[in-house]
């Protein structure tokens, strides 16, 4: 059953997505510098009235627990923040954009954390932005 | 210390390469020094993301900005991943390799005062080398031999070179 990008459900499912990934086991094993936020600009068009996250309570290769959360907040609750507009999560979802790629065109942007860490860790950052790929997921546009 | 040319800010790469400097001299207050030792201009192109910048070191500082602008004394063009990689390669001291192979030598005084006179020598360039058994370095030698990682002006810059490395390398032991 494919889940509404982004909501409550599709949350939970990434959840287990990023718990199902192999890869992100192996390269996320040593990270310990706490949760990882995910942020979609509002975009109305989206039906996503407000800047919406998607919280993850990432360690030593697991993912403990999410929270969705519409507004600022999620932001505070993260030691890193990712934030891209609607179509660029849909496009790295789908695949269409590597997430490197996408931080170097400016698309995606590091605005809260410490950039050597996600370099020290960039296979278990894009491992856990990959994961998000495995979601079956329906886009509203 | 660093300064974003206008337009640099919306470059992706260059607000991602102005970060990581700050960040690592936040880390390393050394790295400000080595900062202020470097003249020179640098570009680097991410060529499967299609963008590109220049760094400007005037000795006091850095200027980025978007875009290749002036003529480069060292140019890199490579794989976005290759360029990540470039911060994470393995590195060695290089006054540490000197005074081992002095060792080598069969009279121990003279090896140890050849190795010390060595080690005095590379200390004043303060850069590192990098360590060819590195799996990042491995990687990057493997895209230099396919050509999806060039180095223009390598060849009158390398002292350029050594210094961006240590400049952008990311510590190991970060928080």
């Amino acid at each position: 059953m494919a889940h509404k990008f982004p909501s409550e459900e599709w949350t939970v499912a990434y959840k287990d997505a990023v718990n199902g990934n192999e890869k992100y086991k192996v390269a996320g094993k040593d990270w310990t510098h706490g949760p990882v936020a995910m942020i979609i600009k509002a975009n109305p068009a989206a039906g996503i009235a407000e800047d919406t996250g998607m919280v993850l309570d990432v360690d030593s290769g697991t993912c403990r627990g999410t929270r969705y959360i519409k507004g600022s907040e999620a932001a505070d609750l993260a030691n890193f923040v990712i934030v891209a507009e609607y179509e660029e999560w849909k496009k790295v979802i789908q695949r269409e954009i590597d997430p490197i790629k996408a931080m170097m065109q400016g698309k995606l942007k590091l605005t809260k954390g410490h950039l050597p860490t996600i370099i020290k860790y960039v296979e278990s950052s894009r491992q856990l932005v990959e994961s998000a790929a495995l979601v079956p997921t329906e886009f509203p546009v | 210390m660093i300064h974003m040319a206008p337009g640099a800010a919306d470059n992706g790469l260059a607000a991602m390469m102005a970060q990581l400097l700050e960040q690592n001299i936040a880390d390393d207050p050394a790295k400000k020094e080595l900062l202020s030792q470097i003249k020179g201009r640098v570009a680097l192109v991410a060529e499967d993301s299609e963008v590109a910048m220049t760094l400007v070191f005037d000795g006091a500082g850095l200027t980025v900005h978007s875009g290749i602008v002036g003529q480069p004394d060292l140019a890199l063009r490579a794989a976005s991943d290759d360029l990540i990689r470039l911060s994470l390669i393995e590195t060695l001291d290089p006054s540490k390799i000197l005074g081992s192979a002095a060792r080598l030598l069969p009279n121990p005084l003279v090896a140890a005062l050849v190795g010390w006179l060595m080690q005095q020598a590379v200390a004043k360039l303060n850069v590192h080398v990098p360590n060819p058994k590195g799996a990042n370095v491995v990687a990057i030698v493997e895209s230099i031999k396919k050509g999806t990682l060039r180095v223009y002006g390598l060849h009158k810059n390398l002292g350029l070179m050594l210094k961006l490395g240590d400049l952008f390398a990311v510590k190991q032991d970060n928080p």
